[in-house]
């Protein structure tokens, strides 16, 4: 592994302006559809943004998998159905609508999640409301993993980290590219603001566990 | 003003090819938005690598299209525009596919009425809008779009968004133009997510969407032989 992070793209807008954004902490732009002309071994970590094209994740799921598998860092954002085409963990997604989308145009009003403690390193980088838009779907939780951000009452967990072998993946259904990419929602740029540095930081050896 | 001359390239019917691309927003509500005297197909966006486009009146393309394959295909795509296709363009453009597109460009969010879209030449296209409430969705603004693309020489500016910006100046530009290549097809761009979520269900009168559509094909606007 000679190179950090590889941000996977499918060539939809949002996520070509993400890299460009953000690619000062990114070392390639992989294009999801010959993926498989590249070795991910190369990377430490591999960042699937949400909205990928679903049908190519799928066609491209052995070699993501195999990275994982052999000891990679893999982090997938929902919406992109990983449960349909990660195969060497377990991951149960679950349909859950947030409960009010517009929960911000009301006085007071918050997304029903919150960060457990003790504070997961990405939840002590990114603070509880650069998290909090909207969602989909939530997850089981494994009994291995970490939670970085449940639903209110452990109804759920909208982002998880859990070591897989050698590996490790950090699952998300929080949806923060495609809202960046698209100049929409202050709280998603805030979000990958804080997700950016402290990835590069945590592949690099520099972050605080 | 509609045209009685204009044989479309679909035969007796204007034909419709719905590119479907990555969890493209209305996947599966297309073929009820697109008028039904029209002739609709739907394709994946990655066959259009292979497909005949000659007897295709307007490829449509939503939000969420992959841009790196579109440009790998440029020259088939400039060609089908040069024998008279249209193009109907949804999406931020990062990577201008087409010589007629630039790059999107964000306008500031505030003030909030920066947001708000007003009409610059809107013709057959926006004409029948009502541009105080076409563009929101429930309410909100910014769902429409938030920023605009440069239009070429010649193209008729639809509609408009920005304003004032921080350091007092004006930044504003279309965020929905129109373009006829000279001598070939014309290239319609809303610089948002998707145009057919605004004013455009089927029992919508007057219907967005349908206006659009009937003004690429049928329309003289732009018009013909305007400065390349």
């Amino acid at each position: 592994m000679t190179k950090d992070i590889g941000f996977v793209t499918s060539g939809d807008g949002a996520q070509l302006q993400c890299y460009r954004d953000y690619q000062s902490y990114l070392d390639a732009e992989l294009y999801l559809r010959t993926l498989d002309r590249v070795d991910l071994t190369d990377f430490k970590a591999i960042v699937i943004p949400d909205f990928s094209h679903p049908d190519l994740l799928r066609r491209q799921a052995r070699q993501i998998n195999d990275y994982l598998a052999s000891g990679g860092f893999l982090i997938v954002f929902e919406p992109n159905r990983m449960d349909e085409w990660l195969d060497v963990v377990e991951v149960q997604w679950f349909s859950r609508e947030t409960e009010d989308w517009k929960w911000w145009m009301k006085p007071g009003g918050r997304m029903e999640a919150y960060q457990p403690e003790p504070l997961h390193p990405m939840a002590r980088a990114i603070p509880q409301a650069d998290m909090c838009w909207h969602f989909f779907g939530a997850f089981r939780l494994p009994a291995d993993a970490t939670p970085i951000l449940n639903l209110d009452n452990d109804e759920g967990c909208l982002m998880y980290d859990q070591r897989v072998g050698t590996g490790r993946l950090i699952a998300s259904t929080i949806d923060p590219h495609t809202h960046h990419g698209r100049r929409f929602m202050p709280a998603t740029t805030r979000f990958l603001n804080g997700f950016y540095p402290w990835l590069k930081a945590e592949v690099s050896g520099r972050g605080a566990n | 003003m509609a045209r009685t001359d204009i044989i479309p390239r679909g035969g007796a019917r204007p034909h419709l090819l719905y590119l479907r691309s990555t969890r493209s927003w209305n996947i599966d509500r297309m073929g009820g938005l697109i008028p039904q005297d029209w002739r609709y197909s739907a394709a994946d966006v990655y066959d259009l690598q292979e497909r005949v486009l000659e007897d295709i009146d307007v490829l449509f393309f939503s939000g969420m299209h992959d841009q790196l394959f579109l440009k790998s295909i440029e020259p088939k795509l400039v060609a089908y525009l040069s024998a008279g296709g249209h193009f109907l363009i949804n999406g931020h453009i990062i990577l201008p596919w087409l010589p007629c597109l630039k790059p999107f460009k964000a306008v500031s969010p505030k003030p909030f009425t920066n947001w708000m879209i007003r009409p610059a030449e809107p013709g057959a296209y926006f004409g029948r809008m009502d541009f105080e409430n076409y563009h929101r969705h429930e309410g909100i603004l910014g769902q429409y779009a938030r920023g605009y693309s440069d239009a070429p020489e010649g193209a008729q500016h639809l509609c408009l968004i920005g304003g004032p910006t921080p350091d007092g100046g004006i930044h504003e530009g279309p965020v929905d133009w129109v373009w006829r290549m000279p001598g070939g097809g014309k290239v319609f761009v809303h610089n948002g997510d998707h145009i057919e979520g605004f004013c455009s269900d089927p029992r919508r009168q007057p219907n967005l969407l349908h206006d659009i559509l009937n003004a690429l094909v049928f329309s003289d606007e732009p018009k013909a032989g305007a400065p390349v």
